[in-house]
C-alpha cells in the first residue's frame, strides 16, 4: 500500500526531468508530495506552476521554494511518512542525524560522482566519447573518475586531449555548444579542486583558455593524483575528470571500490567476459557496459556505500514510495533527552547470580565469532535467569572488541558465501533446519524454561524450521530482465547481497525472531553478526552449536552481551554495510542517528513489537527486499 | 644515515666468547610484547613514530611505474590529512622514512618523489636479492647501477656461502632477513641481533643501524618493535638513521589504528587511501 505524504527535498542542479521522475512514481502509486526546492534556479517554478495546473486534485504536488535548512523542519511535521533527499553529502548527512527519532522514514540519493573503467580490451575512441557523456555534457551529473589500464594509457590522455580541443562551452540552449555554465558555485568549487589537486602534484589539462571572471569553467583533465592526498579521496566536481592508471583488472577493481561512493559507473571493453567481471564486481548501484549514462523511467537508479541507499524509477523506485499492507502510519518517536554521546557507552554491571541449582554446574556459554564459539575480551559473563527465576545459564559478555572481531571475520566470510551459487545456500539453510528438527527436544525444553508452554514451545520450534526451509527455496540468483524501450540489448536487475548484515534480535520471541532474521539475511547472500535476545539469547546460542559444524566460519556470528552497548559500537562501525534494530525506542533513534558515520540503510522497530508468528510481519516480503540490494547491468548489443 | 660505520679488524674471538640462551631469550622476547602496552594518545603518538621508520617497500614481480608512482605519493602522505589534523600533526611533516624498490623501478621511484615535491631517500635492494647468488661482477654493477639512477640506500644480500664458510663483511645497517624467507622478523633473532649492536657499540663506539623485515603486519607489532628498540638500545637508536621497519601493509593497519583513535569508529576498506 503507499506510503502517504512524501516530503521531497531536491537540490539546484536538477533538471526538470529528474524532478519529475521523483515525483510521478510517488503519485502513480498515489502519495501526495511537497516539494522543496531551491529558490535560485527557475526550474521548479515551471513545477509549481504545472501543480497549479492541476484542478480536480488540489493539493497532490505542493512545491515550496526555499533553503535547504528548511529540510528538517518539513521532514518533522506530523503526517509526513517519508522524506526523499537528493542532494550533497554533508547535507544529507546532517538531515540524517537531525531526522533520528522522527516518523519520517528518510531516503538518500547523495553525490553524482561516476566512475569509468578503460581496459585494454576496449574501442578507446568510443570509450572517449563515453567520457564526454560522462563528465563533459549538460546531461552529466557530476564529475568524473577515469581509470585507464597502464598499456592503453598514452594513446587514450593523447585522444581525450585532442577531443577535449574540440569541445564547445556557451550558452546553453545555444543547440551547437556541448556544455554550458552551472553557476557560480559550480564553477568555484572546480576551481578549488583543480588548484588543490595541482598544489598535490597532479598534472592539469584544460582545453583552451578561458577568462577567470567569466561563469563557464573548462573541461579539465587531472592525471596524476596522488591516491593520498586528500583530493583523490573527496567527490570530485563538474567538469572535472581525475584519470589514473592500473595494471590489472583485479587491481581496478580495488581502485574502483575504494572510495566511500558507489553511485554509478561504466565498463568499456569489448572482451565479454571481462567485462562482465567488472560489472558485477564494481560496488555501485548503475553499470553500464560500454556505454554511459543511460536512463529510463523503468530501470532503477540508486547507489549503495555513502551514495545513499534510495532508489528512483523502476520497481525499486515505486517500493519507496511502498509500505507494507497494514504497517500502521508512522509516528514520531522522538525522545529528547536522548545523549548520543553516552548511548551504551558504559555496561552497567550485572548482579551475581543467585546460588545455582541442578545437579551440574552450568558452564557459561561464549561468542560465537568465526566459526567457533570464543572468549570474550572482557573475559566476563553476565547470568540468564528463566521465567521462574532460576539461573538458566551463562553467557558471554561481548564488547567493543569482540564486535570488531566478529565484523571482520563476517567481512572475511563474506566474498566465498556470495560466490556461492544459489543452490549451494539452499542446501546450508535447510541442513539446519534438519539440524535444529533434530534439536527439537532441547529447544523446546528451553522455551518450557522461559515460561512457554510446551505445545506452543514445539510450535515455535517447527515453525522456525519452516521458516528456515521456506527462505532457502527462495535463495535463487535473483536477477529479472526489465523492459527497456530505446535500447537493442539487455538490462539486468541484479540482487546482490548488502555485505555485512547486522541485527539485534528482539527480546520477544528468542528462536522464532532469531530465525525468521537470520534467514532472509542469508539466503540473499550476506554474512551477519547477531546479537540476540537479551532475555534469553541462550536459545540462539543452541543453534549456533548446529552452525559450527554446518556453516562456513565467519557467516554467522553471534555475540552477547549489554544490547545497547553492542548496538552502539555496531552502529557506529564503518564497515557494517545494513543494521535491522528490534530494541527500545531509544536504541532506535540511536541507531538512525548513528547510522550517518557511513550511511549504512537501517530498519528499525521504533520500539514497537512485531507479530513474528504471522507470516506478513515475519516472513514477509519486506524482510527479503531489505536483504539484498539492487545494481542495474545495462548491456546494449550491437556488433 | 649520517656517519658511516668505520669498522674494524675482524676478530672472531669476540664471537666465540657469545653465548646466547635460547629459552631465555624467548621469555625475554615474550615479556617485551606483554609488558610495555601504550595506550590512547600515547599509542597514537607511538603510531605516527612507527610511520616515519617504515621503509615503505614493493618488491613483487609485477611492479611497474604506476604502482611505484601510487607507493611514493603513498610515502609522501602515509596518513590521511584530516586524521593528521585532527592530532595537529599535519605541519610536522611526516613521511616514511624511505621508499624500497627493485633496481629497475629506481629511475620511477625517484622521479614520482621528484613529481610529488619528497626529498625521502630511495633504497634499492641489489647484489642479487633475493638469494644473493649471482656473481660479484654482477652484484657490484647492480649497486653501482642503482647508485647511479638516484638511489642513496642500499639493501645488500650477504652472500650466505663466504658466511657458512667463516668470511665476514661489514654494514651500516644490519637486517633480520630479506624478507622473503618463510621465517622473517621474529623477536627472539632480533632481541640476539640488538644486543650485538649494542656490544659492538661499547666496544668500538660505532652505531650500527637495525631494520626488521618481512612479516610486520600490524599496528601492534610495530609498537612492540619500538618497544623492543627501546629498551635494548635505547632512545639513540629510535631514530630513521638508525632503525628502520621495512614492510607495506604494515602502514594502512597504523593508519586504520590511528582512524579508531581519532573517530572512535572502525574504518571501511573504501574510507582510507589506497597504498
Amino acid at each position: 500500500m503507499r506510503t502517504g505524504v512524501i516530503g521531497l527535498i531536491l537540490p539546484s542542479t536538477f533538471s526538470f526531468l529528474e524532478m519529475m521522475w521523483r515525483i510521478c512514481p510517488a503519485l502513480a502509486v498515489g502519495c501526495t508530495v511537497v516539494a522543496l526546492v531551491p529558490p535560485a534556479s527557475p526550474t521548479p517554478l515551471l513545477l509549481a506552476q504545472l501543480a497549479g495546473e492541476l484542478g480536480p486534485f488540489p493539493g497532490i504536488i505542493n512545491v515550496i521554494s526555499g533553503p535547504a535548512s528548511l529540510g528538517p523542519v518539513l521532514a518533522s511535521q506530523p503526517g509526513v511518512q517519508k522524506v526523499a533527499f537528493c542532494g550533497a553529502l554533508e547535507e544529507g548527512r546532517a538531515l540524517r542525524r537531525a531526522l533520528a527519532g522522527e516518523g519520517a522514514e528518510l531516503g538518500l540519493a547523495l553525490g553524482a560522482e561516476a566512475l569509468l573503467l578503460l581496459s585494454d580490451a576496449a574501442d578507446v575512441d568510443s570509450a572517449v566519447e563515453g567520457v564526454v557523456d560522462a563528465a563533459w555534457s549538460d546531461r552529466s551529473p557530476g564529475g568524473l573518475r577515469l581509470l585507464v589500464q597502464e598499456s592503453v594509457w598514452e594513446e587514450t590522455m593523447r585522444r581525450l586531449q585532442a577531443r577535449m580541443a574540440r569541445l564547445r562551452s556557451g550558452r546553453g540552449l545555444d543547440g551547437a555548444v556541448d556544455m554550458g555554465a552551472r553557476g557560480a558555485a559550480a564553477r568555484d568549487l572546480a576551481q578549488r579542486y583543480v588548484r588543490e589537486a595541482q598544489s598535490q602534484g597532479a598534472q592539469v589539462f584544460q582545453a583552451g583558455d578561458v577568462p577567470l571572471d567569466s561563469p563557464f569553467y573548462p573541461p579539465t583533465l587531472v592525471s596524476d593524483l596522488p591516491p593520498a592526498s586528500p583530493c583523490a579521496q573527496a567527490e570530485v566536481p563538474w567538469p572535472v575528470v581525475v584519470a589514473s592508471p592500473f595494471r590489472t583488472a583485479k587491481e581496478a577493481l580495488a581502485l574502483a571500490n575504494g572510495t566511500p561512493r558507489g553511485s554509478s559507473a561504466s565498463v568499456w571493453s569489448e572482451r565479454l567476459g571481462q567485462a562482465l567481471e567488472l560489472g558485477y564486481g564494481l560496488r555501485v548501484g548503475t553499470v553500464w557496459i560500454n556505454s554511459h549514462g543511460l536512463r529510463d523511467p523503468a530501470v532503477p537508479i540508486g547507489g549503495c556505500k555513502e551514495s545513499g541507499s534510495s532508489w528512483h524509477g523502476g520497481p525499486d523506485g515505486l517500493y519507496e514510495y511502498l509500505r507494507p499492507s497494514g504497517t500502521p502510519a508512522r509516528l514520531s518517536y522522538l525522545s529528547k533527552n536522548l545523549n548520543y554521546d553516552t548511548f551504551g557507552l558504559a555496561v552497567p554491571s550485572t548482579l551475581p547470580a543467585g546460588p545455582e541449582t541442578g545437579p551440574t554446574p552450568a558452564p557459561p556459554y561464549g561468542l560465537f565469532v568465526g566459526g567457533r564459539f570464543q572468549a570474550p575480551g572482557a573475559r566476563s559473563s553476565r547470568p540468564i535467569q528463566d521465567a521462574f527465576g532460576n539461573l538458566h545459564g551463562y553467557v558471554a559478555e561481548g564488547g567493543a572488541k569482540d564486535i570488531r572481531g566478529a565484523v571482520e571475520a563476517a567481512h572475511q566470510a563474506t566474498s566465498g558465501w556470495a560466490g556461492q551459487s544459489p543452490g549451494a545456500r539452499t542446501a546450508l539453510l535447510w541442513a539446519l533446519a534438519a539440524a535444529l528438527e533434530r534439536r527439537e527436544s532441547t529447544l523446546a525444553s528451553r522455551l518450557e524454561r522461559q515460561g512457554v508452554e510446551l505445545k506452543a514451545a514445539k510450535a515455535e520450534v517447527e515453525l522456525s524450521v519452516r521458516r528456515l526451509r521456506t527462505w532457502g527455496a527462495q535463495a535463487e540468483a535473483e536477477g529479472q530482465t526489465l523492459q527497456v524501450a530505446a535500447l537493442r540489448g539487455p538490462v539486468l536487475r541484479l540482487r546482490e547481497p548488502l555485505g555485512v548484515l547486522a541485527i539485534v534480535c528482539p527480546d520477544e520471541r528468542p528462536l522464532l525472531a532469531f530465525v525468521s532474521l537470520l534467514a532472509p539475511a542469508l539466503a540473499h547472500g550476506n554474512t551477519v553478526v547477531m546479537v540476540p535476545s537479551g532475555a534469553c539469547p541462550l536459545l540462539a546460542l543452541e543453534v549456533c552449536q548446529d552452525m559450527a559444524t554446518l556453516f562456513p566460519a565467519g557467516l554467522v556470528n553471534v555475540v552477547t552481551g549489554d544490547r545497547d552497548h553492542l548496538t552502539r559500537c555496531l552502529a557506529l562501525h564503518q564497515d557494517v554495510q545494513a543494521l535491522w534494530y528490534f530494541g527500545s525506542a531509544q536504541g532506535s533513534q540511536f541507531v538512525e542517528w548513528a547510522s550517518a558515520g557511513n550511511l549504512k540503510p537501517v530498519w528499525v522497530s521504533r520500539g514497537l513489537p512485531r507479530a513474528w508468528e504471522q507470516e506478513a510481519e515475519g516472513a514477509g516480503p519486506e524482510l527479503g527486499l531489505r536483504a539484498a540490494r539492487t545494481k542495474a547491468l545495462w548491456l546494449p548489443m550491437g556488433d | 644515515m649520517s656517519t658511516h660505520n668505520q669498522g674494524t679488524e675482524l676478530d672472531l674471538s669476540w664471537i666465540s666468547k657469545i653465548q646466547v640462551n635460547h629459552p631465555a631469550v624467548l621469555r625475554r622476547a615474550g615479556q617485551i610484547q606483554a609488558r610495555r602496552p601504550v595506550k590512547k594518545e600515547w599509542q597514537a603518538a607511538w603510531l605516527l613514530k612507527a610511520v616515519t621508520f617504515i621503509d615503505l617497500t614493493t618488491l613483487s614481480g609485477d611492479d611497474t611505474s604506476c604502482n611505484v608512482q601510487r607507493l611514493c605519493y603513498k610515502a609522501k602522505y602515509p596518513i590521511r590529512e584530516d586524521l593528521l589534523k585532527a592530532l595537529n600533526m599535519h605541519d610536522k611533516g611526516i613521511t616514511t622514512a624511505a621508499v624500497c624498490v627493485y633496481p629497475a623501478r629506481v629511475c620511477d621511484a625517484v622521479k614520482a618523489l621528484k613529481a610529488v615535491g619528497c626529498d625521502i631517500p630511495v633504497a634499492s635492494v641489489a647484489t642479487g636479492f633475493p638469494a644473493g647468488q649471482t656473481h660479484l661482477k654482477t652484484r657490484l654493477e647492480e649497486i653501482r647501477l642503482a647508485v647511479e639512477d638516484g638511489a642513496t640506500e642500499i639493501d645488500v644480500v650477504i652472500s650466505r656461502t663466504l658466511v657458512l664458510t667463516g668470511q665476514w663483511e661489514g654494514s651500516d645497517f644490519i637486517k633480520t632477513s630479506t624478507g622473503k624467507e618463510t621465517v622473517n622478523a621474529t623477536f627472539p633473532v632480533a632481541i640476539v641481533m640488538l644486543r650485538a649492536i649494542r656490544d659492538f657499540f661499547w666496544k668500538t663506539g660505532n652505531k650500527v643501524g637495525f631494520k626488521p623485515a618481512g612479516g610486520i603486519r600490524s599496528a601492534k607489532d610495530s609498537l612492540a618493535w619500538l618497544s623492543l628498540v627501546k629498551e635494548e638500545l635505547g632512545d639513540e637508536w629510535l631514530k630513521p638513521e638508525l632503525f628502520r621497519i621495512g614492510a607495506s601493509t604494515l602502514l594502512s593497519d597504523i593508519e586504520r589504528q590511528i582512524y579508531h583513535h581519532v573517530t572512535g569508529r572502525y574504518a571501511a576498506y573504501h574510507d582510507l587511501p589506497m597504498s
